[in-house]
């Protein structure tokens, strides 16, 4: 388990650090809009999914589940490093934005920076947590170009649902506005708790399906 | 111990091995109690199956040339000095033979090749 | 003896291709050559041992025990060596060691760092700038290095000048008569096989059509040769396949002591390779 995520380090050096400028450059674009805010869970999101895209890429352009699948490797560790990896990917995002608004902070070089909140964090977690649980079980029923397109539908589609989402919390915000309510009679703990549990419990109802999927698989 | 294969030979590899080792023998370059490559290092080294050089130790043995002693190796075996001596005048007489063949084969007369034999035995 | 590989009766459809009932077995310190034209069904047979694909019906016991059952005991025994290089081309053959290292239970870094030397490869040079023969000894480099008891090669081979084809060889066979390891050495190059193959697995469209004894497959065919007019449709009948030509035929045949009783003394009996072999058969079950 520990090797393919060397492994998936190993390969990910460049990309990672072309992330983090990528970071400072959104951090830029965000802080002329409004919504400064939204620029942390995007950037969370936009980097674990790279990372996490790039990865499957140089598998796939690797022929890699050959090899990996003729290794002693069970296809349940094959799966799980994926997932693995994921949650790291994430943690290095929350790392480099971190530091990001850190040194820009001290630099004073953009007003409205947003920094790390626990609530930020949380929603961000969730956020990836979705886009990773739908994409991984695609990518591993059907490799990795054929997983794009179904890829891009969602991506697309979530995206723009958020904006609608967003648009409608603004103008009429009933349903949001009740779970919030719920949410906000709550400490924040437990909210933290359900939401962080929610993308936790999604995440493994993926690996499972992914698992399921990939064990059909022949290479 | 030198052994020479040749692929392009009618002879099968086998009997390459079991005629050149038997030369060997013959010619005392062997000697019994000579311990022989094992069959392993034979295939390695000549580059052939093991199956093929097992073979060739088999014939050997069965023939009485070879003794395996198992997890030792296998031996020249010792050679019954008679045993040597007639092995040796079978191999004259199958010579002789083949020239005698030979001779019928172009209508050569008894006296002719015994004339001939004559000759090529006082040359030596 | 132990075997270290049985597959009996297995069966394999896609579309358009049928893995018909393929049986073989193998025992360890022996080299078995699998040939075939291309497309014979080679690659699947491997891939269905390595568990990249799924059997439809069938046994595969590897180290006498099922290959799915004990999928990572038995890949911790088994080197392997693809024809494509399917590495990450994009790491270097020091990071990709230290990937697979960590997998396998009985790695061996001292041998692995001695057949890099002996192979003169590189440790720091991305795989992907690394010759076709290059990348291919250090497949070989890392299925040697974890003490495995059973090598599987596909088309190891294929693509290699003669010179590096030829120390792939030298090694095979070393590890097989020093270190009583098994080959599984696909191939449709059969020059390779002439000399050290131990056995002999002929597939062709998708089933066996010999299994045994290098040795007493070369000694029973005959490649023969000779004038046109001696062969008639009766005498064909004696011959696996006929190739003829305006100055003469070629034939291969079982029986080189029937066939010499046939056809007298004019025509020439030579030994066959397995290339001459593996031709006829393909071309009789083509003209079939």
């Amino acid at each position: 388990m520990l090797s393919l995520m060397l492994k998936d380090i190993y390969l990910l050096k460049r990309t990672m650090a072309f992330s983090a400028l990528y970071l400072v450059f959104m951090l830029f674009v965000f802080s002329s809009l409004d919504s400064a805010a939204g620029v942390f869970t995007f950037c969370m999101v936009a980097i674990t999914h790279m990372l996490m895209v790039s990865s499957c890429a140089l598998d796939e352009k690797n022929k890699s589940d050959v090899i990996l699948n003729s290794l002693p490797l069970s296809r349940q560790v094959i799966v799980g490093a994926r997932y693995l990896m994921v949650i790291i990917y994430m943690l290095f995002a929350v790392a480099v934005y971190g530091l990001g608004t850190w040194v820009i902070g001290m630099l004073n070089m953009i007003p409205n920076l947003y920094y790390i909140t626990l609530d930020g964090l949380i929603g961000a977690f969730l956020a990836s947590s979705v886009i990773t649980s739908i994409y991984l079980p695609f990518y591993f029923r059907l490799g990795y170009i054929k997983s794009r397109i179904y890829y891009f539908i969602l991506f697309f589609g979530l995206f723009f649902g958020i904006n609608l989402l967003a648009s409608k919390v603004i103008t009429d915000s009933t349903i949001l506005s009740r779970t919030g309510l719920f949410l906000a009679k709550q400490n924040d703990t437990v909210v933290g708790i359900i939401t962080a549990g929610a993308a936790i419990a999604m995440l493994a109802i993926s690996y499972g399906i992914s698992l399921r999927l990939y064990k059909k698989r022949e290479f | 111990m030198n052994i020479i294969i040749s692929n392009s030979s009618e002879e099968p590899i086998y009997e390459q091995i079991v005629r050149q080792i038997k030369n060997h023998i013959m010619r005392g370059e062997l000697n019994a109690g000579d311990l022989l490559p094992s069959i392993r290092v034979l295939a390695k080294e000549l580059q052939i199956s093991v199956i093929t050089t097992k073979r060739a130790y088999d014939e050997l043995e069965r023939e009485g040339y070879l003794e395996t002693v198992p997890g030792k190796g296998s031996y020249v075996a010792a050679q019954n000095k008679q045993l040597l001596r007639e092995m040796r005048y079978r191999i004259v007489e199958e010579k002789l033979a083949e020239a005698v063949d030979a001779a019928k084969s172009i209508e050569l007369g008894k006296d002719e090749l015994l004339n001939m034999l004559n000759i090529l035995y006082e040359e030596e | 003896m132990k075997k270290i590989l049985q597959v009996q009766n297995l069966t394999k459809e896609f579309k358009g291709f049928k893995l018909d009932n393929i049986s073989l077995s193998m025992e360890k310190g022996y080299i078995m050559g699998f040939i075939g034209p291309n497309g014979a069904g080679k690659s699947t047979t491997i891939k269905l041992i390595m568990n990249l694909l799924r059997k439809d019906a069938g046994e595969i016991l590897v180290f006498g025990k099922d290959n799915i059952r004990h999928e990572k005991e038995i890949k911790n025994r088994i080197g392997f060596v693809y024809d494509e290089n399917y590495y990450y081309e994009e790491l270097t053959p020091l990071q990709m060691k230290r990937v697979f290292a960590p997998l396998y239970k009985n790695w061996d870094d001292n041998a692995f760092t001695n057949y890099m030397r002996r192979f003169e490869l590189p440790l720091n040079k991305q795989i992907k700038d690394l010759s076709k023969g290059m990348k291919m000894k250090y497949s070989l480099a890392i299925a040697l290095s974890h003490n495995a008891d059973l090598l599987i090669m596909d088309e190891p081979t294929s693509g290699l000048d003669p010179i590096v084809r030829r120390e792939l060889l030298d090694i095979l066979t070393s590890v097989s008569r020093e270190e009583d390891k098994g080959v599984f050495f696909s191939t449709h190059i059969t020059s390779d096989l002439d000399r050290v193959a131990d056995f002999i697995t002929f597939i062709n469209e998708g089933k066996v059509v010999f299994s045994s004894a290098k040795d007493d497959i070369l000694e029973n065919y005959c490649l023969v040769k000779g004038a046109n007019g001696l062969i008639g449709e009766e005498e064909k009948k004696n011959f696996i396949g006929i190739r003829e030509n305006r100055f003469g035929f070629e034939g291969l045949a079982m029986d080189r002591k029937n066939i010499r009783k046939m056809l007298g003394e004019s025509i020439v009996i030579e030994k066959p390779t397995l290339d001459d072999i593996m031709l006829y058969f393909a071309r009789r079950n083509q003209d079939a």
